[in-house]
């Protein structure tokens, strides 16, 4: 295989390498990654935002010492920006510069003109044609692809079944060295079957405390033993809130070092409604944690036996 | 024998409204090659990866993968027993898991067949068909909105 010599050869493998460079990944999720570099095949990964979609995608690309080359969906996004574009102002010059040395007097000259102005030269090569013109395989991260129209998905099927682009006027460009994709999406669409059923697929959940915890203090190290335990427990009850944006992975290490950086020892109401803001991202969540809320959710995680009683 | 096994797990889930077409079946042989067979959750991971494609599967697959766990061979009649079970947790399944209840549920007259015979035709008459009705089920911040 022309790719890196490193790629892991278990499911446990994979779970250490991560782990080395700051990913605690579950066995499932593990267990898809491996798939993935083992099949050959695009991993799609689902689920809330904040869970470390992305950061698996950078986290991967750091195991295995390869390119992370990044597509970020949104609407309106094109082939121009995703794939290639021609460099119109070099052709404008190539052209200038050809009738500036009479190089376009005779056919024959006008011909060759022509065929220079469409050759590879004169292409700006975007993430998605560059993730297939590599001598080693990148890491290709299409992020949130639910963001991005319909037609983007079929368009995406050519890259990633064939692992080539064709360009109309240049031919089809095939990847020595076939990119590694991740796929991720927030669910804010279907994705369409064709192109998912390529991929294999992983649905990203909340972790348990336990694992929480473990990311947590190897993310945000700085705090006491006793504030992750709390900070831990609170955010996984929030989660049972009923919550616009309930907070994710992403939003619990935020939190911890906003906390770590004001001299919390302890969650007391006062402290978590200062900092509310790192934790929750919409106005009505805010809104909805009053003072009061969040001393009842404290006591009730401090002491439930006497929540439950009174 | 494996592949047979294999096979066979992918039309239950066909049939319990899971779309795993012929490719999922080969790359699930591939899938369970590379992480091999001596461990039930990398089974299970490896094949829910290979063969789902939306999260609103899993609980069907769960269901169906222990089953198949236990004894394959059982697992036709294990899929019988657990449809009821299935239906009873209402909006959140397609109306699809009701035409399974009627394929899966043998013609001649066993106790379970007719259980899952008459949810069926009072949900097709009840419910308006929709494209996705797994929507109003799952958090949306579309809906929300």
């Amino acid at each position: 295989m022309s790719t890196s010599p490193a790629l892991p050869t278990s499911v446990d493998a994979v779970i250490g390498r991560l782990a080395e460079v700051g990913y605690l990944a579950d066995r499932r999720l593990g267990t898809a990654v491996f798939l993935a570099l083992t099949l050959r095949r695009p991993l799609f990964l689902e689920g809330e935002p904040g869970v470390g979609k992305t950061e698996l995608a950078k986290a991967l690309a750091s195991v295995l010492q390869a390119l992370l080359l990044r597509v970020q969906c949104y609407e309106g996004l094109d082939i121009a920006q995703t794939a290639y574009e021609w460099n119109v102002a070099r052709q404008m010059m190539e052209i200038r510069l050809a009738e500036a040395a009479h190089g376009v007097d005779d056919p024959a000259a006008r011909e060759r003109l022509g065929k220079s102005l469409y050759s590879r030269d004169m292409l700006i090569e975007r993430p998605l044609l560059e993730a297939l013109t590599q001598e080693r395989s990148p890491v290709l991260l299409i992020d949130e692809l639910d963001r991005a129209d319909e037609p983007f998905d079929a368009f995406l099927l050519e890259v990633l079944a064939e692992n080539q682009l064709t360009i109309p006027e240049l031919g089809t460009i095939k990847a020595s060295a076939p990119p590694i994709v991740i796929i991720t999406s927030n669910r804010t669409r279907e994705i369409h079957d064709a192109l998912k059923r390529r991929c294999l697929y992983h649905w990203v959940g909340y972790p348990d405390a336990e694992r929480e915890l473990e990311i947590v203090r190897l993310r945000a190290p700085g705090a006491a033993e006793r504030l992750y335990a709390e900070i831990v427990a609170f955010v996984q009850r929030m989660r049972t809130v009923d919550l616009f944006k309930s907070p994710g992975i992403a939003e619990t290490i935020d939190w911890t070092n906003a906390l770590v950086a004001l001299n919390t020892i302890s969650l007391d109401p006062e402290s978590v409604q200062d900092t509310l803001g790192v934790l929750l991202k919409h106005r009505d969540d805010i809104t909805k944690m009053s003072s009061a809320e969040v001393t009842r959710l404290l006591n009730e995680l401090r002491d439930p036996a006497r929540v439950r009683a009174g | 024998m494996f592949a047979e096994n294999i096979t066979h797990f992918a039309r239950v889930l066909r049939r319990a409204g899971v779309p795993v077409g012929p490719d999922r079946v080969i790359a699930a042989l591939e899938a369970i090659e590379a992480v091999g067979f001596s461990h039930r959750d990398d089974v299970h991971a490896a094949l829910s990866a290979v063969m789902l494609d939306r999260h609103e599967q899993q609980d069907i697959f769960d269901q169906a993968f222990d089953a198949f766990w236990r004894d394959p061979k059982l697992l036709e009649q294990m899929m019988a027993l657990l449809l009821p079970k299935i239906q009873g947790k209402g909006d959140r399944e397609r109306p699809r898991a009701n035409r399974i209840a009627e394929a899966l549920a043998p013609p001649p007259a066993e106790a379970m067949a007719k259980k899952p015979r008459t949810t069926a035709a009072t949900r097709s008459t009840t419910r308006p068909a929709s494209p996705f009705p797994t929507a109003s089920a799952c958090k949306r911040p579309t809906s929300n909105r």
